[in-house]
């Protein structure tokens, strides 16, 4: 006989994930989650700016990766509380891991928690982890074709940062391409290009300051 | 590979579906699974095979039904369904588009045996 479901595939995935909404809220915790390519530059651009959002901004980060502690290394060298997630294999975080990782943090001590995603630009974007923002990373060394290519990360992208702009000069990356193909699935999150000396680290950094007061209206 | 772990969410609530109806096997999963989602079908079939193995799910066939992005023209007010990603408006070719859905994951129905009972 044929029976009527009418289940989200993620229900399980997507509950733990509102646990996890409200663990934050009560923590006052903003959570953002980078999701790039392998090499996009993600941590490069976490050393870059936690220490300018850390005088005034408490900071941590959950470190994503399939296997190594190097980038948790890298944070760690700044002075910034973090927890390496290895997925084993896995190419996407889910809201378990997350959930498991968050046990770990001083989230008393935290007023914006970035999670970076494990490096692949399709499989992150299918997992609800809680966050309250999805900044998407694409640096100009991947090519102007990705937003086209993997449109499910930038549809549900809060912001966008291009990354290693510095660079553009020595690519063949059109950023009209670029921004016109993310524009054409969404039309709403801003994109900053941004590297060593670019104006939108400035602007970037702006963002996450307005994202923290969005989620943590009464801090 | 998120595939993967789709299969096994998958797998999760129709055995506690199946379970809960008393059923005996399941010899069909029917889904629908929006295309934004990246899901490759023959991948997400050998995926679920497997996930399946040595569960009342076992041999169980998956069958997606693939929801699509609609495209709404801002330059003709046309609504669409998008053809193959191409981001512009089937009607006009415009580029100034809105998109929208494509991105459910649903679980529909399942066909099972059940105790005292037989698959029509």
């Amino acid at each position: 006989m044929k029976i009527e479901v009418l289940r989200n595939v993620q229900e399980h995935n997507n509950a733990t994930a509102d646990d996890i909404r409200a663990l934050l809220a009560m923590k006052k915790v903003c959570m953002i989650n980078m999701m790039a390519g392998a090499g996009a530059g993600k941590t490069s651009l976490l050393e870059r700016m936690l220490p300018r959002l850390m005088p005034d901004l408490k900071c941590a980060v959950l470190e994503g990766d399939i296997t190594t502690v190097y980038d948790a290394e890298r944070i760690a060298a700044l002075g910034v509380p973090v927890a390496q997630l290895q997925t084993e294999g896995s190419c996407h975080l889910d809201a378990w891991l997350v959930h498991d990782g968050l046990m770990k943090m001083p989230l008393d001590e935290v007023d914006v928690l970035f999670v970076e995603n494990v490096g692949n630009l399709v499989c992150p974007a299918e997992f609800d982890i809680g966050e309250h923002s999805r900044l998407a990373v694409l640096s100009v060394m991947e090519g102007d074709d990705k937003p086209a290519k993997y449109p499910l990360l930038f549809t549900q992208a809060t912001g966008v940062a291009l990354s290693k702009c510095d660079l553009i000069a020595h690519t063949n990356f059109n950023i009209d391409r670029a921004i016109g193909d993310i524009r054409k699935v969404n039309n709403h999150a801003p994109i900053y290009q941004t590297g060593v000396n670019c104006t939108g680290d400035d602007e970037l950094l702006a963002w996450i300051r307005a994202e923290h007061t969005k989620a943590v209206p009464t801090s | 590979m998120h595939e993967f772990s789709l299969a096994h969410s998958i797998l999760e609530i129709t055995l506690e579906t199946a379970e809960a109806n008393n059923a005996t096997s399941v010899s069909e999963v029917q889904c629908t699974i929006g295309a934004l989602r990246q899901v490759v079908p023959s991948l997400m079939d050998t995926a679920f095979e497997a996930c399946c193995a040595g569960t009342m799910a076992e041999g169980a066939k998956l069958v997606i039904t693939v929801e699509p992005v609609k495209v709404s023209c801002s330059k003709c007010n046309a609504v669409s369904e998008m053809q193959e990603m191409v981001y512009q408006c089937p009607k006009c070719e415009s580029v100034e588009i809105s998109m929208s859905g494509g991105t459910d994951m649903i679980i529909t129905s399942l066909t099972i045996d059940q105790e005292n009972g037989h698959e029509d």
